[in-house]
């Protein structure tokens, strides 16, 4: 992993979470896209200049949720890993989000060792 | 936090030395006080000068005793902690295993709260899935009964669960167990994972008996709080415990240069291993 030039779009609903998390990733990285919905998540992937490295997608948003957004985020961006970082912790639930396509799953509440450890392993077995 | 007396320090940082061989002086004394303070607050004293005042009285009495070794030990783990080890494991060690009969013997020597030999259970159940299965035995041993019990009941919650561990890994090894103290569910490992594994309490630094030999020592981020007297002779015994060719994998701040000629480093990837001489193995 490239750390100076590693990018992530961050995807949530919450102001608050993306505050925390942009927080929580500046030990890794100062590049954080911002995205509030899932629309908004596929209109940034969609434009040709989109050079995310790894998307960080909540479940639970208006207009459209993560759990459909990764469908076309993965169409659109197949090699770009997806990790949902969601409130929803029923088993059931992850294994939706990996079937379609998430390469790891975050629950809230987590701390700062948990997302990097999480980032660092995805971004670790793409570049395997 | 007020600042604790030297005296207060002195005893009690000699207290540890002499039960665990761990070492507090300048350099961590911070972190003697942090447990100090932790002691005294658990055990419901107002602070540490109060709970010096019963220990000067009374002496240390049993549960404080209990209390201040266990925290005095560092816990901190996650599921493939130094991911590169596990690595070596996986694809350098079970597969270039010599062919035997005799089930792979593994001994976690400080395994914590069972983070380290889950780790490798699941590794050697994603080897089976594979076709290269082999039979395998892991001992897991600690110093701490409080954390003895968490592994052994392997059940972790979401938190610890989350640290290290890849959610496809989680949800195929792991089921949710409601929680009666949280509202956040709760993990434990699947049966068939923990059927290979024996967990029993032991103390690395008084002699421990037969019960090797063992293929591969994990025996990660312990020694390194220990005088070097004490690393030599841990060091020693569990090259006495190992199989011909067997492995010793330490932490990755960890070296046996200057305590030990039993073994040589061996590099696998971004791993350094200690293999055991077969010089030695032959004399024994």
């Amino acid at each position: 992993m490239n750390e100076a030039n590693f990018k992530v779009l961050l995807v949530d609903d919450s102001k608050a979470v993306h505050l925390l998390v942009e927080e929580m990733l500046a030990a890794l990285t100062p590049s954080v896209q911002h995205a509030y919905d899932g629309s908004e998540a596929i209109a940034a992937a969609a434009e040709p200049a989109f050079s995310a490295d790894l998307i960080l997608l909540d479940w639970e948003m208006p207009k459209m949720n993560g759990i459909d957004a990764i469908v076309e985020l993965k169409r659109l961006r197949p090699g770009t890993p997806v990790v949902m970082m969601t409130s929803k912790n029923a088993m059931a639930d992850i294994v939706t989000a990996l079937e379609r396509g998430a390469s790891d799953y975050v629950m809230k509440p987590f701390t700062q060792d948990i997302l990097l450890e999480k980032v660092a392993q995805v971004a670790s077995r793409r570049s395997t | 936090m007020t600042t604790i007396k030297q005296e207060i320090r002195d005893f009690f940082a000699a207290l540890i030395e002499r039960e665990t061989g761990i070492v507090y002086g300048e350099v961590n004394a911070h972190s003697l006080d942090n447990r100090l303070h932790d002691v005294a607050k658990l055990l419901q004293f107002a602070d540490v000068d109060a709970f010096w005042a019963e220990v000067k009285r009374d002496g240390v009495k049993a549960a404080a005793k209990s209390l201040l070794l266990d925290l005095a030990t560092n816990n901190e783990t996650s599921f493939f902690r130094d991911p590169e080890v596990f690595e070596f494991f996986q694809k350098a060690f079970v597969p270039n295993r010599p062919a035997s009969s005799a089930p792979l013997r593994i001994w976690c020597a400080a395994c914590s709260t069972g983070q380290e030999p889950y780790s490798l259970a699941m590794i050697m159940a994603d080897l089976k899935t594979l076709g290269q299965g082999v039979p395998y035995q892991i001992l897991a041993t600690d110093f701490s009964e409080r954390v003895l019990k968490q592994a052994a009941g392997g059940t972790f919650s979401q938190l610890e669960i989350q640290r290290g561990l890849p959610a496809a890994m989680m949800v195929r090894f792991f089921t949710q167990v409601t929680s009666s103290a949280s509202t956040l569910p709760l993990y434990k490992i699947k049966p068939e994972l923990s059927a290979s594994i024996t967990f029993k309490h032991l103390n690395l630094l008084t002699p421990w008996g037969s019960h090797g030999p063992f293929d591969i020592v994990f025996c990660r981020n312990v020694l390194i709080y220990q005088n070097v007297e004490m690393k030599k002779k841990v060091i020693a015994r569990i090259a006495a415990t190992l199989a011909p060719g067997g492995y010793l994998v330490l932490g990755g701040a960890e070296s046996l240069l200057g305590l030990s000629s039993d073994f040589e480093l061996e590099r696998h990837g971004k791993a350094c291993v200690y293999r055991v001489k077969a010089a030695l193995k032959a004399s024994a």
